[in-house]
């Protein structure tokens, strides 16, 4: 089952969705002005986790949507 | 040591998230839950190879432009525009839209159709999870009578148990003669409606062409006579086998738009057998 949401991002509404892809969970985050964004949690060299977006380029992007993700997955616990 | 995205990973993360990569090119149509005809964007299609033994998942844009050689007046992309959306010439006179999103399966192959070729060579498969369309009821007035204008209520349409399922399109290369880029179009073919469409749609009383895995991979890969292509248009998927419920009025922008959503006044669906 997908689990869909959104959070705020430069005041605008980023429509989430979270989907299982393969043996991951991506997220999926839909713009009201710029293409979609998809992101992954992954592992640094030093088994810190940090946002990705997949494919790569969009890594900014990813490290700035990801928190406001993981903050909203959060507080549906 | 790798980067992905600038950042250093092990090798077995670099190889896990190239994996997701690649998984996901094959899923991009996974970004968008909800295509809306009239926005012409891409959606995902299944287009036989040229050998017509395998077949590739690609992203075409929907609205059929057929060949600019013999549409002359769809060459670039301004033109397109006023071709779907319509628009006012020099004098000032209105020329309406020409919506080609949907091809009807009765027509196709007639002479001079304009997707007669594409029916005859370039036929594609539509991956679709489900569809919406409005139902028209007309509200009792107080003398008993129906009233003239009716309340329309949107509907999801799937098959239950089916993540995604095909429906038959054909499809056609377009070139813009200014920038020269290249896409693929394409439109959904239609035929009667069955039972449970008849009365969800029951302004137009029509529904895409949904085909069995058998007739998906025949109408893709097959090399078919003119009146196989016909049968195989017209073919109307089992009403039992799909559902359709009603959802919110502004679906369009709902988080999730097919959720269902009860409305007092919705009479319900007859589909007694």
């Amino acid at each position: 089952m997908e689990n869909i949401f959104e959070v705020k991002y430069n005041n605008q509404p980023v429509r989430v969705r979270e989907v299982p892809v393969g043996m991951d969970t991506v997220y999926i985050a839909n713009f009201v002005d710029a293409q979609p964004l998809v992101l992954v949690r992954a592992s640094d060299a030093n088994s810190g986790r940090f946002w990705t977006s997949v494919p790569e380029g969009r890594q900014e992007l990813a490290q700035r949507i990801g928190p406001l993700i993981a903050e909203q997955i959060r507080k549906t616990l | 040591m790798c980067y992905y995205n600038g950042v250093r990973v092990t090798k077995v993360e670099f190889i896990r998230l190239r994996h997701l990569e690649k998984l996901i090119s094959q899923y991009d149509f996974l970004v968008n839950p909800l295509q809306i005809g009239f926005e012409y964007r891409e959606c995902p299609v299944l287009k036989a190879r040229p050998d017509k033994k395998d077949f590739d998942l690609v992203q075409m844009e929907w609205g059929f432009l057929g060949d600019p050689n013999k549409w002359p007046f769809i060459k670039t992309r301004e033109e397109v525009s006023n071709f779907r959306h319509g628009y006012k010439d020099a004098a000032g006179k209105f020329h309406p839209p020409i919506t080609t999103l949907n091809a009807m399966a009765e027509e196709l192959l007639q002479p001079n159709k304009l997707y007669r070729d594409a029916a005859l060579n370039r036929r594609c498969l539509i991956l679709s999870s489900g569809f919406y369309e409005w139902r028209h009821v007309f509200p009792m007035g107080k003398k008993g009578q129906p009233l003239k204008t009716a309340v329309k209520f949107p509907y999801y349409i799937h098959l239950p148990g089916r993540e995604y399922f095909y429906m038959a399109g054909v499809w056609n290369p377009w070139t813009d003669a200014e920038t020269k880029r290249s896409v693929e179009t394409f439109a959904i073919v239609t035929t009667a409606a069955n039972k449970l469409m008849e009365q969800v749609h029951n302004s137009k009383k029509r529904m895409p062409a949904i085909l069995s895995e058998e007739l998906a991979y025949e109408w893709m890969l097959g090399d078919l006579p003119e009146k196989r292509i016909t049968e195989i248009a017209k073919s109307q998927y089992p009403w039992k086998e799909m559902e359709a419920c009603p959802i919110a009025k502004d679906f369009r922008e709902a988080l999730d738009p097919a959720a269902p959503f009860d409305y007092e006044d919705l009479p319900a669906l007859e589909l007694a057998v």
